[in-house]
């Protein structure tokens, strides 16, 4: 097999757990014919209630099916992907059969339409006039958004904090509720977090007053966007709401071409929405990259990230004075799984310096991905778990469930893949020898 | 930044002069913040100062040196199990019942590995006291030094690594269950040890720890404990005298059993038959021994010394006091004991008993008494009576027919394997109706794991009675509600039979849909255990 996943790693695929129950009892059973893969796909013939002919997309795990399920990925995929995880020495390398040829043949196609299709869009004539007006529109709401949100930070501080301590008020979420009107949804997002932070903790308004004014710096830099440099005006764009288009970013953020390591992923539900941030680590370049899916409801996510895998990609990042956000604009090669590559820094100094780099280009940087080399498990008897490098340096774990890390590490060295968000390290993943240990859900 | 806060919190209209002072400061931040246009509003100035001051500290953010790394876990004595037996216990994991996991916790035990440390968590998260022993053993070194770091609550596979010292405080201050685990590993260890633990806190347990903790001696029942036991019959609570009376009940050679079987020789006499000539001769010889007669006298009136042995005065409602006191003195006397005082073998005597009015009672005194010690022979007899003899249409109450079937269960327990194979063997042949209990019962009369040639006859047994299920439309009560459990019981070398038969079942037309599911989902679990036999040796490798 080209590429050999884990169970585990087929299991993050799942679109909910009874898919998963199901692919597992079918990778099982003996409903199978016709398994074999090449280079590119992975196939096979499961007959269920007919007989449906499953085909998979090493390169990006893209699947397709012939039942009827809504399921993606069905559980034949599952079944046929669990199959070869568990025993990838019984699948048969032989010469696609045209059922999976034309299949791949037609994805080609579709992608070289939706290519096409992009470059029509941006060839297109468009009404500049009535784009003007509309952006005009909206930075006068964007403006006049602001405008309210300074003036009810002043009140804020003019009446205390100690005020908003007494009661949990809805005034947050009111004026959240106000900037989404006001069409700057990101700072809208920002101001709502803030409410949310717990008042029980004995530093909470240390907390809150730093990140109102961080909020007040993010007006500041907005109301005098223009003497800003060109990277740092699209990242205080974005943080108060303005969205780029893929074409956007393709056509102006900065390519790194890599194999990319998926480091860790993390699914954070909000409402109604599903956001995925995926992690990644270029092994030549060294860089970082975060990629965000978003999906409605149980919706799937349209991309296929499996932590603990290889994807060779051309990485588009959104234009920004600190490049984190980025998308895959082209995958080049089919996944592979780690096998113990070394990567990421060789302690927390450095990712100390990385975070002190990334906040002075841009200062409201959140969460610094960092995966670092050698370091224990390591307790504090105040403070709980740490992780302790080569050079003795020690930084803080959040306060969770650390079991996982422990086992693997056993107390010896071991790779970490973690987000630093200033104060705690939130654990994505654990990498001893050559083996990856998801920990993040 | 502090100053900022605290400015902050009382707010710039109560004090001005606060938060202007908390603008100053001689960090080097403080120099953006003077900075500030004096035109700025105050609030703002403020606000923007603590954005500076958050973004000095979290730029500068130094780590910690003062933290010591733990001790590293010792390096393994046993090997870790391959990479696809990993696989396959991360699906049991999820399983229920555990006893395929428990099946292959074994495996791995009996083949010397462990299990891999990325299972440690959600093995310790199972919290299930069936598969802790087990798993203590395949945790590792990894494992043992991961309970020793984390505060989570995985008492219940901790205790056989404990040291005597460690083990006294939990046998101190522990919770039950910890105790009961404590308890069991000493009296294994150290009998001795484990008497005097218990005689020293005896007093102070409540009476349903006691109960629990006389199980606890059941379970390991040695000469030495009659003493403690006899002490015990002293008791105020008429259950725990009861348990203890049953525990000595097993030890023949105690005071307390000759006393219990001195009671019952007072309600038991027998009279050998009365012609020893030529014709009893041929008769014993082809095993037809001709029956002598019983002699039951049930006590006429209740004796208080008989409390001190847990014989309750009062019956169950339903049944009658003599024939109550009669089944209880019985029932503390080991059958073995009739067979030499009255010098003839088991089947006789029962065929004695049954002749005599209190026929039941005494077959239920008797049969608690062979199920205590575990007397197959008379297990045997007395079961094949219960089943042929006493019919259940006799029993004209009600719970006398609830007792046969739950008397014949009982002594399955107390007959040799080969007796409870032959007759569930037997039993299948029966028409349901004329079957004491029902199907789920059967399977589970012999205890897991079968023999491999007690599965391949069962196999053989249920494989037209199941052809039949499968194709009607209908079939409540029938093999395919326990196949699963069939598939749980069968010895490994009936795994090809099982799926053979299953195979062709499912090509049984017009089955209904719901039936080939159950046999689809017999096959599945039988595929799982093959899977677990062969991926796991079950024997150490060699060299």
């Amino acid at each position: 097999m080209p590429l050999s996943l884990t169970v585990d790693q087929v299991a993050s695929l799942a679109p909910d757990a009874a898919s998963l129950a199901a692919g597992k009892k079918l990778a099982a059973g003996r409903d199978w014919s016709n398994v074999g893969y090449d280079e590119r796909a992975l196939w096979g013939e499961c007959k269920g209630s007919a007989l449906y002919q499953v085909r998979v997309d090493l390169s990006d795990l893209a699947a397709k099916c012939s039942c009827p399920s809504r399921k993606f990925p069905c559980k034949h995929a599952l079944g046929l992907l669990l199959k070869a995880a568990a025993n990838p020495a019984a699948v048969a390398t032989v010469d696609a059969p045209d059922w999976v040829a034309d299949w791949l043949a037609r994805r080609g196609a579709a992608a070289e339409q939706k290519e096409k299709k992009k470059a029509d869009v941006a060839n297109a004539p468009v009404d500049e006039q009535a784009q003007a007006r509309r952006a005009q529109q909206r930075a006068k709401r964007v403006d006049e958004g602001i405008a309210a949100l300074d003036l009810w930070l002043a009140d804020m501080l003019r009446n205390g904090l100690g005020t908003l301590a007494e009661h949990h008020d809805q005034s947050w979420e009111r004026q959240a509720a106000r900037l989404v009107d006001a069409q700057a949804p990101a700072l809208a997002t920002r101001v709502r977090r803030i409410g949310d932070i717990p008042r029980s903790t004995p530093d909470w308004t240390r907390r809150v007053l730093g990140e109102l004014g961080r909020v007040a710096l993010l007006t500041e830099a907005y109301s005098r966007i223009d003497t800003l440099d060109d990277a740092l005006r699209d990242d205080v764009r974005a943080l108060v709401g303005w969205s780029l288009k893929d074409e956007e970013v393709i056509a102006r953020g900065s390519a790194v071409d890599d194999r990319w390591l998926v480091i860790g992923q993390r699914v954070e539900d909000d409402d109604r929405l599903r956001v995925q941030r995926t992690w990644l680590l270029g092994l030549e370049s060294e860089r970082y990259a975060l990629v965000l899916q978003f999906a409605a409801g149980s919706a799937p996510f349209t991309e296929s990230f499996v932590p603990g895998t290889l994807l060779r990609a051309r990485v588009r990042y959104w234009p920004s004075a600190h490049a984190s956000r980025a998308l895959v604009e082209e995958r080049l090669g089919h996944l592979e799984p780690w096998t113990g590559q070394s990567t990421g820094y060789s302690g927390f100094d450095a990712l100390l310096e990385a975070t002190t780099a990334a906040l002075g280009a841009q200062p409201w940087v959140e969460r610094v991905p960092c995966v670092v080399r050698d370091v224990r498990p390591a307790r504090h008897a105040a403070t709980g778990w740490h992780l302790v490098d080569a050079a003795g340096c020690a930084l803080p774990l959040a306060a969770r469930d650390h079991r996982r890390l422990l086992a693997v590490s056993g107390g010896h060295p071991v790779h970490v893949a973690a987000e630093w968000d200033g104060d705690v390290l939130l654990p994505l993943a654990v990498m001893s020898g050559n083996s990856f240990e998801r920990l993040s859900a | 930044m502090q100053s900022l806060v605290e400015a902050a919190l009382v707010g710039t209209a109560r004090q001005p002069d606060r938060a202007r002072s908390a603008l100053e400061g001689d960090q080097p931040v403080d120099e953006v913040v003077t900075a500030l246009d004096e035109s700025v509003a105050l609030e703002r100035r403020v606000l923007l100062a603590a954005a500076a001051h958050d973004l000095y500290a979290r730029a500068g953010r130094m780590p910690r040196t003062d933290v010591e790394a733990v001790r590293a876990a010792s390096a393994e004595t046993r090997p870790s199990c391959p990479a696809s037996v990993a696989t396959l216990l991360g699906e049991l994991l999820v399983m229920r019942p555990r006893t395929l996991l428990a099946e292959a916790l074994g495996r791995l035990d009996a083949a010397g590995m462990i299990v891999p440390p990325s299972l440690l968590p959600d093995l310790f998260d199972l919290r299930d006291p069936s598969v802790g022993a087990l798993l203590s053993r395949v945790i590792g070194e990894r494992g043992r030094w991961l309970l020793s770091l984390v505060d989570d609550d995985a008492d219940w596979l901790r205790h056989d690594a404990l040291d005597p010292a460690e083990a006294l405080r939990v046998w101190e201050e522990g919770s039950l269950p910890r105790r009961l685990a404590v308890l069991r590993a000493r009296r294994l260890a150290e009998p001795e040890v484990a008497r005097a633990w218990l005689a020293a806190s005896w007093a102070t347990e409540s009476a349903e720890h006691r109960t629990q903790l006389l199980a606890v001696i059941g379970e390991s029942l040695e000469p030495a404990d009659a003493p403690f036991l006899e002490s015990a019959l002293a008791d105020r609570s008429a259950n725990v005298r009861a348990v203890a009376a049953r525990l000595l009940a097993r030890l023949p050679s105690s005071e307390a059993a000759l006393r219990f079987a001195e009671r019952a020789d007072a309600m038991l006499d027998y009279d050998a038959p009365s012609a020893p000539g030529i014709h009893a001769k041929v008769q014993k010889a082809v095993g037809l021994a001709r029956a002598g007669t019983l002699h039951v006298r049930p006590p006429e009136r209740w004796d208080a010394a008989w409390e001190r042995d847990g014989i309750t005065a009062k019956p169950q409602k339903g049944t009658g006091e003599r024939a109550h006191w009669l089944t209880e003195a019985l029932a503390l006397v080991a059958p073995e004991h009739w067979s030499q005082r009255f010098g003839t073998d088991a089947r006789t005597l029962i065929r004695a008993a049954l002749e005599s009015e209190w026929a039941t009672t005494v077959l239920h005194g008797w049969s608690r008494g062979a199920i205590a010690v575990k007397d197959h022979v008379w297990a045997a007899a007395l079961w094949d009576a219960w089943l042929d003899d006493v019919k259940s249409g006799e029993a004209t109450a009600r719970h006398e027919s609830t007792t046969r079937a739950t008397v014949l269960i009982a002594l399955y327990r107390a007959l040799s394997a080969a007796d409870a194979e032959a007759r569930t063997l037997a039993l299948m042949h029966r028409p349901a109706t004329d079957r004491p209990f029902g199907l789920s019962m059967l399977v589970d009369a012999v205890a897991a794991p079968w023999t491999a040639e007690y599965s391949r006859r069962f196999l053989d047994e249920i494989a037209s009675p199941l052809a039949v299920a499968v194709g009607a439309q209908w079939a409540p009560g029938t093999w395919l509600e326990v196949l699963e459990a069939v598939a749980m019981r069968l010895a490994p070398t009936s795994f090809a039979a099982a799926l053979a038969l299953a195979h062709r079942l499912a090509t049984i037309e017009n089955a209904p849909p719901s039936h080939l599911r159950e046999l689809e989902g017999f096959a599945a679990l039988v595929r799982l255990r093959q899977r677990i036999h062969e991926e796991i040796p079950g024997e150490p490798a060699r060299r």
